[in-house]
């Protein structure tokens, strides 16, 4: 029987010929990824293993995202230590404050690269998916046990195949798309499975587009999501990669156990309704919700791209009076690239705020959390009760966010003139 | 490994935010995770679980953000052990990680009322409602990560082995 990605990634890291779905393998990851959250504990659970040194300091990448700006003494304290401890342990990878999301510092950084497998400690891990490789997140104990020694269980999952069959209507984005997909497998049919993307509708797809459907894998349960590798990789890969790479085909043969069908052509403007990230609903059917925040970031959706779609609907209008708009660019190379071409400016002569690069309040601990009753449209990844405090969360793309920070309530970005 | 408590019965899909809320995540003393477990579900049971208390769910438990923070919650509130329909992956790693016995059992959330005592014998592979004596299947763990539980977590086993 044929292998798929995901066990063809996980034997070649494993020195296994092949492997099937169930087997616990040891493998060695190219990448360990470790946040400011996930990177305080990381170092407890390292202790409490016995671990003194990282095996090998040139496989961690570490970014500081969370917390930025520090929103607590006691944050900037544990940041302070973390600092001295990244650079006793020798740690290169590291970027600190105000470089970016994690993951979006990883791609844009040229380390996340065709056929290779990743861990790291944030379930959006999954994201460098979209690079043809197998990427999954873990938590603080399989963090220590994994930087203490190169090395960590991995279950091999089933794939499954899911084909979109036709290139995306204009006025729609891969947002919707990774909506549609939401509506279609649920939060729970997919858990712990692979799931390996074709068809033209993906084909059609940029990286930054691709990065936000691999993003979803981890809402729809998945270990991983996988977007072989073709030439819009190795374009953007272009000058970017820090190594030579091999891409990675699955099996003509290759077993699959389900296949899901989307038909891109009849994707429309979509949003995940409060509380639960498969509670999806079209944009028209819940046009003229009142929206009381729009916030525009996170690894989902905040790549400079993203945030250009958003200004393009917003065009010079402004935020509609009782609307607060919210930008955080997902890296400071967004950041500096929307500075050069005025986008910066734009947002701020809407009434928009723009924060440093960062998670933003995206996890609900600062910078711009939602009073009770309030309601916000956003392009995050999730919308669970109390994510970013008391209020509820519309999970959309930046252009339906767009709409709904010129009028204030839900409308349909594809009737913004 | 048998455990026996007082089930508290939870919904479908109760994620890491409910479970504790990202505004805890940075508490110094880990202990306090336990005073605010699953409070973003249901602000009132913090107040009611007690040591040894058994947690039963639907499908997906633990869905969402990586963090350990929440298994380790509900082991510092006493939580004997959680039982779901199905667990999300994350959760899941780290409930073993952390050394929070759990059973994936199909069909537990039609069978079980709060307040009910129900059993999980983790090596027979069984769920019982000591109610009504409703018997079901739970799966079993491979044998290594079934050992890695039973020492109360990795790093419980990894200082075992080094004894
Ligand atoms: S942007 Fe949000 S989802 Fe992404 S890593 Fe940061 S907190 Fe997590």
């Amino acid at each position: 029987m044929g292998q798929t990605i995901a066990q063809k990634i996980i034997a070649s890291h494993a020195t296994a010929s092949t492997v099937d779905p169930g087997d616990l393998v040891d493998v060695t990851p190219d990448w360990i990824l470790a946040n400011d959250l996930s990177m305080y504990r990381g170092i407890e659970r390292m202790d409490d293993l016995g671990y003194d040194r990282i095996a090998n300091p040139e496989q961690a990448i570490v970014a500081f995202d969370h917390h930025v700006p520090s929103s607590d003494p006691t944050i900037t304290t544990h940041m302070n230590e973390m600092r001295a401890w990244l650079d006793e342990q020798a740690v290169e990878h590291f970027y600190d404050s105000g470089q970016g999301i994690l993951h979006n510092i990883v791609a844009e950084e040229g380390y996340a690269l065709p056929g290779q497998l990743i861990i790291g400690s944030d379930s959006h891990t999954t994201t460098h998916g979209a690079f043809g490789m197998f990427s999954t997140g873990i938590s603080h104990t399989d963090l220590g046990q994994a930087l203490g020694t190169g090395e960590l269980w991995l279950k091999v999952p089933e794939t499954r195949k899911l084909v979109v069959t036709d290139e995306l209507p204009a006025g729609t984005s891969a947002k919707d798309l990774g909506l549609a997909i939401m509506g279609e497998l649920t939060a729970s049919e997919a858990i712990y499975d692979a799931i390996e993307y074709y068809g033209p509708g993906i084909d059609a797809l940029e990286m930054h587009e691709r990065q936000t459907l691999t993003n979803f894998a981890v809402e729809l349960g998945a270990q991983t999501g996988i977007i072989p590798a073709d030439s819009v990789t190795e374009s953007y890969l272009e000058g970017r990669a820090r190594a030579p790479y091999e891409t990675v085909e699955a099996d003509p043969d290759a077993a699959y156990t389900t296949t899901h069908r989307i038909d891109g052509s009849a994707i429309e403007p979509l949003v995940a309704m409060p509380s639960a990230v498969d509670n999806i609903g079209t944009v028209v059917d819940n046009a003229g919700t009142a929206v009381d925040q729009v916030f525009v970031g996170t690894c989902n959706n905040a790549r400079y791209e993203d945030i250009r779609a958003f200004t393009d609907v917003l065009g010079s209008d402004v935020v509609a009076k009782h609307t607060d708009l919210i930008v955080v660019p997902g890296s400071k190379a967004a950041a500096k690239r929307m500075n050069e071409e005025g986008i910066t400016n734009r947002i701020m002569d809407a009434g928009g705020v723009v924060n440093a690069p960062g998670c933003g309040p995206c996890f609900g601990a600062h910078g711009g959390l939602l009073g009770e009753g309030d309601t916000c449209v956003g392009t995050m990844n999730r919308n669970f009760p109390g994510r970013m405090g008391p209020g509820e969360i519309y999970i959309s793309s930046p252009e339906t966010a767009a709409a709904a920070a010129i009028y204030g309530e839900i409308t349909d970005p594809r009737e913004v003139a | 490994m048998y455990i026996e408590g007082t089930a508290h019965v939870i919904g479908d899909a109760v994620d890491t935010d409910q479970i504790l809320p990202g505004k805890y995540l940075h508490l110094d003393d880990k202990a306090e995770f336990g005073d605010h477990v699953l409070e973003g579900y249901d602000p009132e049971l913090p107040d009611r679980i007690e040591a040894g208390d058994v947690i039963v769910a639907g499908e997906n438990l633990g869905l969402g953000s990586s963090r350990e923070a929440a298994p380790l919650a509900l082991k510092y509130a006493g939580v004997g052990a959680v039982v779901a329909e199905s667990f999300s992956r994350i959760f899941y790693r780290n409930c073993i990680n952390v050394g929070l016995p759990l059973a994936e059992v199909e069909g537990v959330s039609s069978v079980v009322n709060d307040g009910d005592t129900v059993a999980i014998d983790l090596s027979a592979g069984t769920f019982t409602n000591l109610r009504d004596e409703t018997t079901l299947p739970s799966g079993t763990l491979p044998p290594n990560l079934q050992s890695i539980l039973e020492a109360g977590g990795l790093v419980a086993y990894r200082q075992q082995r080094q004894e």
